[in-house]
C-alpha cells in the first residue's frame, strides 16, 4: 500500500499511480534537474505529467508537438517553449540541443528525427510503445554517443517518493471525472485522444 | 466472503458491464480499502480487449487506485481506518532477485505482477511491514 497525502485532491492523485510514476522514474534515473534541457514529445496522459514533473525538478522544458492546438495548454502546464515539429526552421534551431527527450508517443514516428535534436551524450527515453518497430541506423547513435532507452513504471519505493514529491510541489493530473457507467464511452474517446488529460472514475457512482 | 460490486469485461469483444466479485475477509496482514477514484489508462483498454494476449476473463481493469482504509488486520501498523491509501501499477514480485532487493520490482527477473481490479467498490490487499520496503501490497484479484 502507498500512503497518500491529504493535501491534494484525491481524484487528481489517482493517475499519478501510473502516468505519474511512468514519467517520474526516467526523469529521476537520468538525473534531470535544474537547467537540464528537456524535450517532451507528445501531450497526452503521460506527456502532461512529464511536463509538470520535469518543470518541478527545475528543467528547462520544451514541448515538441505536431499540433499547434497544444501550444496554449503546454505553456499552461509549465512548458517554457513550444516547438511545432513540422516547422523546419524552428526545429533546425534545436539541432543538438536537448540533454534528454521524453518520448510519450505511441503512434508510429521516426526516432531519427528526434535523435538529431540530442546533444552529445543525450538520451531519448521511450515510454510510449508504437506497435511498429523503429529503424535506427547505428551512425545516428555513434556520432554524438547518443542513446535510446526505455523505462517501465517504477518500483514501490520510488512510487512513494513520487507521491511525496507531488504533494510537496502541489502536482496532480489534469482530469475529467466520469461516472462508472460512462466507461465504455471514455474508452472510445481515449482512442481518439479526446481527453485532457486523464479520465478518472468517481467510484461512488458504482 | 463478502461480495463487492465491480465493472468488468467478460470477453475481448464485450463492453465493460456490471458484475459482482468476491473479496476475502481481511486477515492479520491485510488492509481493506473502499476505492474512491480509479484512473483510466490506455493499458486498461489493451487489457479489456486482450490486445496483449494475456487477459483472463472476466477481468476488472483499473490500476490507478486511491481510496480510504476501512479495515486493517491486527498486524498492520502503518495504516489505520480512515487513512488515505493508494495501489499502484504493480502488486507483487518475487521479492528475492537483485532488482526486487534494490526496490526495482518493476524489473523483477521472475516477473512482477501487475495490478488490475480498480473498477470495484472494495479491495483487500496484504500489507507486510517487516520487509525491506514498506509498501508491499500483493495481487488484489486472487
Amino acid at each position: 500500500m502507498l500512503t497518500i497525502s491529504d493535501k491534494l485532491p484525491l481524484e487528481g492523485v489517482a493517475p499519478l499511480l501510473c502516468a505519474g510514476i511512468t514519467t517520474y522514474s526516467p526523469l529521476r534515473h537520468w538525473k534531470v534537474g535544474k537547467g537540464t534541457k528537456v524535450g517532451v514529445l507528445g501531450l497526452g496522459g503521460l506527456g502532461h505529467m512529464g511536463v509538470k514533473l520535469a518543470v518541478a525538478m527545475g528543467a528547462e522544458l520544451t514541448m515538441l508537438s505536431h499540433s499547434l492546438s497544444k501550444e496554449q495548454d503546454a505553456k499552461r502546464l509549465g512548458a517554457h517553449k513550444f516547438v511545432l515539429t513540422s516547422d523546419e526552421a524552428q526545429v533546425k534551431t534545436l539541432t543538438g540541443y536537448f540533454d534528454f527527450i521524453l518520448d510519450t508517443v505511441s503512434a508510429e514516428h521516426d526516432y531519427n528525427f528526434y535523435l538529431g535534436l540530442l546533444r552529445t551524450n543525450g538520451v531519448m527515453v521511450c515510454v510510449g510503445a508504437p506497435s511498429v518497430p523503429a529503424t535506427v541506423p547505428a551512425f545516428n547513435l555513434i556520432f554524438g554517443r547518443k542513446s535510446i532507452a526505455g523505462s517501465l513504471i517504477g518500483g514501490l519505493p520510488e512510487t512513494q517518493e513520487m507521491l511525496d514529491f507531488c504533494a510537496e510541489h502541489n502536482i496532480v493530473s489534469d482530469i475529467e471525472l466520469i461516472r462508472m457507467d460512462e466507461i465504455n464511452e471514455a474508452y472510445e474517446r481515449m482512442l481518439k485522444s479526446d481527453v485532457k488529460y486523464r479520465f478518472v472514475i468517481d467510484m461512488s457512482t458504482l | 466472503m463478502p461480495a463487492t460490486k465491480a465493472y468488468g469485461a467478460q470477453s475481448a469483444t464485450s463492453p465493460i458491464a456490471p458484475l459482482t466479485i468476491e473479496r476475502r475477509e481481511p486477515k492479520t496482514h491485510d488492509v481493506q480499502i473502499e476505492i474512491k477514484y480509479c484512473g483510466v489508462c490506455h493499458s486498461d483498454l489493451h487489457t479489456a480487449r486482450n490486445e496483449w494476449g494475456m487477459t483472463m476473463y472476466p477481468v476488472v481493469p483499473g490500476h490507478e487506485i486511491v481510496g480510504v482504509v476501512t479495515a486493517v488486520g491486527s498486524h498492520v501498523k502503518k495504516f489505520k481506518v480512515g487513512d488515505l491509501a493508494g495501489i499502484g501499477c504493480l502488486v507483487d514480485s518475487c521479492r528475492e532477485c537483485d532488482n526486487c532487493k534494490d526496490g526495482l520490482e518493476q524489473y523483477c527477473v521472475n516477473g512482477m505482477v501487475g495490478t488490475y481490479g480498480g473498477m470495484e467498490k472494495m479491495a483487500v490487499v496484504p500489507h507486510t511491514e517487516d520487509t525491506v520496503n514498506l509498501y508491499w501490497p500483493t495481487k488484489i484479484l486472487c
